[in-house]
């Protein structure tokens, strides 16, 4: 068996504490091997982004064990943040730079040297059609736009693990293609690709293995030809299965009375 | 600016390395800091959200306080005591600059997500945003130090005038490693919610002792008795960092030191860099869990309706006209209540309210009931005015919010007369913050001054809405949270101050007036007012907001 890239035993969070206690995560163990796309689904408030930013070291207090390529996430942080790349859902970049300059500060973030960072940042802008907007200041960019640099930046260091939540989040369609071209083959080239996503569509289009939570904890787990069922034959019916959308559906009558009613 | 800050960092680079941090990363995150300072046209000064003069009228004003500072001080004969006071006030002004306005600056965690992830240690992370604020306050420490610095020059010499620099610097990086090294050692015994809580209260608590300070410390010195006093060097003085650095400074005065200064000023030069290594190499770890913590949810407090929210309910339906207004009332209430920003802004008014007390009655401390009986009639009617009136002072807050984006919601409503969600908001700011302090000051006045003082009282509550109201038209304030706070322009808040100490003075005069008349004559103004006040709501209820709404 391949050796994992991740592996997760126990991870669980906690917000607040007293009457305000919230569990995000109730306990998570996932072992992930490389050249991989996991597609991690999940309802909202369902712990998805809280495990991406764990493991990405943005929340460094949890519970449990997360290893990374061999380094324990808790005590060899810096190690393991070299070699992943981090794409977030909201444009959180510094737009009053351009994308030129921004790239160059990241890079230089991960000790790139200046020609790498300047060869890296030309690809990947054309990649996106993006060039000839390299020297504007991105405060004026639209939010597909910002969400290109943003792709961008997540991967200027060549990593080996790509966490990704919510990235095609304002992109256009034609993005969109470019974007799933691109994860594909990332992983050919052995990366992993963690990708937390609300569109089902891709996630089912795109991913080897999908992982499902809800409330926590992770429901479902395996390629999607394994998860689905003669009831459940798309992700988007699995989704609702499994998270409670049918309990919903049968709701949705009495919303409707509501309405008319008042 | 900046090739000026990356040639000091650049000089520091071999003892920015012993701290165990990246140089290179450090010194392109401080550029790109920066450099993001200059293109958004503010500073670290802005993003407490508070501030908002220009560079150079700032400098201006620390430096015209430096000077009183500067001669207040150095009018001391003993060289040691007289810079000691003066570091002691030079370092105790940047603290609380430090923790008023640069708090928020240490902990911002509106770049968790570009950097948190990137392969960034916590020690380069919390000394970049040291030095980041390293630079702000030495502008201000410059700005306070300036005059000293010349009267330095000419009492002394030039070697003195150096170290005095130098001490400036050195007090000024004590200060921020003293005060930083607190807040992580709180942050490690209480919960990041708590945290957030007691940062928010010791801002308060700081303005208001800054505001206390500067009204009441000149009042309490005896000039003439400081004068020729000095300072003996016992155990706490060692204690004490402005010996330290005042000792430092008189280094230049090779034939007058002492052992003791010696050892003092050694402290000055070893203590700060002790210092930085301590907290930079063993705490720094702290650091990165606090900004982490920014980037996470927060658990919701639960909301069960209780006996208390029925009571809020009843008076909600009493006070409004409309359900618009009952719906801007219960929004305001509750966006207030949750918003720190917004209770670093009225909060501290409230403490200051103590000392302007104190500044009014001027109490005798050796009889205070009787002196206080003994208050002058327009004192009176100023003091509970006064008290009145900053009750109000939360309603001009209103207008502002961090988030003005999310004022769409008014441009998608179907409501016809915006003017409503005005209206139900300032009601419920009078409810929440004027009517339960007026009422306490009401009964204090009654116990201290009779019930004879009710109708001046209940004339002078109606007024104080009244000039709230007008205070509002003419500065046709716009709708709740619609502004972004960096709209409270340089100069707003000192015409604001200046406009309502003008109608608290004349509204004094009106009530003082109504205690040499008969009863029925304040009777009948505050009837007129009450109307006037009933006129004026129903003028804003058709208020139209075309810069909100556009």
């Amino acid at each position: 068996m391949e050796k994992s890239i991740i592996t997760i035993r126990g991870l669980k969070k906690t917000y607040g504490n007293g009457p305000s206690k919230n569990e995000v995560l109730k306990g998570i163990d996932l072992e992930i091997t490389p050249g991989q796309i996991i597609g991690y689904i999940g309802p909202n408030g369902a712990g998805k982004s809280t495990t991406v930013k764990i493991l990405c070291g943005i929340i460094p207090e949890f519970d449990g064990e997360v290893t990374i390529l061999g380094h324990n996430l808790k005590n060899d942080t810096l190690e393991i943040k070299k070699h992943i790349g981090y794409v977030p859902e909201t444009g959180a970049l510094y737009d009053l730079l351009t994308p030129n300059e921004y790239l160059s500060f990241i890079g230089a973030l991960y000790g790139l040297d200046s020609k790498t960072i300047e060869t890296r940042s030309a690809n990947l802008l054309s990649f996106f059609g993006m060039s000839k907007h390299a020297d504007q200041r991105m405060d004026t960019f639209s939010k597909g736009m910002k969400q290109k640099i943003l792709i961008t930046s997540g991967i200027i260091n060549n990593p080996d693990i790509l966490f990704m939540d919510e990235p095609l989040s304002g992109l256009d369609a034609n993005s969109v293609i470019l974007v799933k071209e691109l994860l594909i083959k990332l992983a050919k080239e052995g990366k992993t690709i963690f990708y937390s996503s609300h569109l089902m569509d891709v996630v089912e289009k795109i991913s080897d293995r999908i992982i499902l939570i809800n409330n926590g904890i992770v429901v479902a787990d395996g390629t999607f030809d394994e998860l689905k069922t003669e009831k459940a034959g798309t992700l988007e019916m699995l989704f609702a299965q499994l998270t409670g959308r049918e309990e919903s559906v049968v709701n949705t009558e009495s919303l409707f009375d509501t309405l008319n009613k008042n | 600016m900046i090739a000026f800050a990356m040639l000091i960092v650049r000089i520091l680079k071999t003892p920015i390395g012993w701290l165990g941090v990246n140089f290179s990363q450090f010194e392109t995150l401080l550029r790109i800091k920066l450099t993001l300072d200059i293109r958004s046209g503010s500073s670290a000064f802005q993003a407490s959200g508070r501030k908002r003069y220009s560079f150079g009228a700032q400098f201006f004003v620390f430096a015209a306080f430096g000077l009183f500072i500067g001669i207040i001080t150095l009018a001391v004969a003993d060289l040691m005591l007289s810079l000691t006071l003066h570091f002691t006030v030079i370092m105790v002004m940047l603290a609380m600059t430090l923790i008023t306005e640069f708090t928020t600056v240490l902990f911002d965690h509106r770049d968790n997500l570009i950097l948190l992830p990137r392969p960034v240690s916590h020690r380069t992370l919390l000394l970049l945003r040291l030095t980041h604020i390293q630079f702000y306050m030495g502008y201000i420490a410059l700005g306070l130090s300036l005059a000293t610095g010349v009267i330095v020059a000419i009492k002394y010499n030039a070697i003195a005038v150096l170290l005095y620099f130098i001490a400036v610097g050195s007090g000024t990086w004590i200060t921020l490693a003293f005060t930083t090294f607190l807040y992580l050692l709180i942050s490690k015994i209480v919960n990041p919610e708590r945290f957030k809580d007691i940062l928010t209260y010791l801002q308060i608590i700081f303005a208001v002792l800054i505001f206390a300070g500067y009204q009441l410390v000149p009042r309490l010195i005896d000039e003439e008795a400081i004068k020729s006093a000095t300072l003996s060097i016992h155990g706490l003085v060692y204690l004490f960092p402005p010996a330290w650095l005042a000792a430092f400074v008189k280094l230049s005065q090779v034939s007058d030191i002492s052992t003791p200064e010696v050892i003092l000023s050694i402290l000055a030069v070893i203590v700060p860099v002790a210092g930085a290594y301590i907290l930079i190499r063993f705490l720094s770890r702290g650091f990165d869990v606090i900004l982490g913590e920014g980037s996470t949810e927060s658990a919701a407090p639960v909301n069960e309706k209780t006996e208390k929210m029925r009571l809020k309910d009843t008076l909600i339906n009493f006070f409004c006209v409309s359900a618009t207004e009952r719906a801007a009332w219960k929004m305001v209430v509750s966006s207030t209540k949750r918003d720190r920003k917004f209770k670093e802004a009225v909060y501290p008014q409230f403490g200051m309210l103590a000392v302007f007390a104190i500044l009014i009655l001027k109490p005798d401390l050796k009889a205070p009931s009787a002196s206080i009986h003994e208050t002058g009639e327009f004192a009176k009617s100023f003091f509970f005015i006064l008290f009145g009136f900053t009750g109000t002072m939360a309603v001009l807050q209103l207008p502002f919010t961090d988030t003005p984006e999310a004022s769409w919601i008014y441009r998608a409503l179907p409501v016809k007369d915006h003017g409503h969600i005005l209206t139900g908001a300032v009601k419920s700011m009078l409810m929440r913050f004027f009517a339960p302090l007026f009422l306490t000051v009401g009964v204090i006045s009654i116990w201290f001054w009779g019930i004879t003082f009710i109708p001046q009282i209940l004339l002078g509550g109606c007024g104080i809405i009244l000039l709230t109201l007008i205070m509002i038209i003419l500065q046709k304030m716009d709708l709740p949270f619609t502004q972004p706070r960096e709209m409270q322009k340089k100069g707003t808040n000192t015409i604001t101050a200046i406009l309502s100490m003008i109608l608290m003075g004349i509204l004094s005069g009106i009530v003082y007036a109504s205690t040499l008349l008969p009863v029925w004559i304040s009777i009948l103004v505050t009837a007129l007012i009450i109307s006037l006040i009933l006129l004026s709501f129903s003028s804003l209820r058709k208020w139209k907001f075309k810069k909100a709404l556009n």
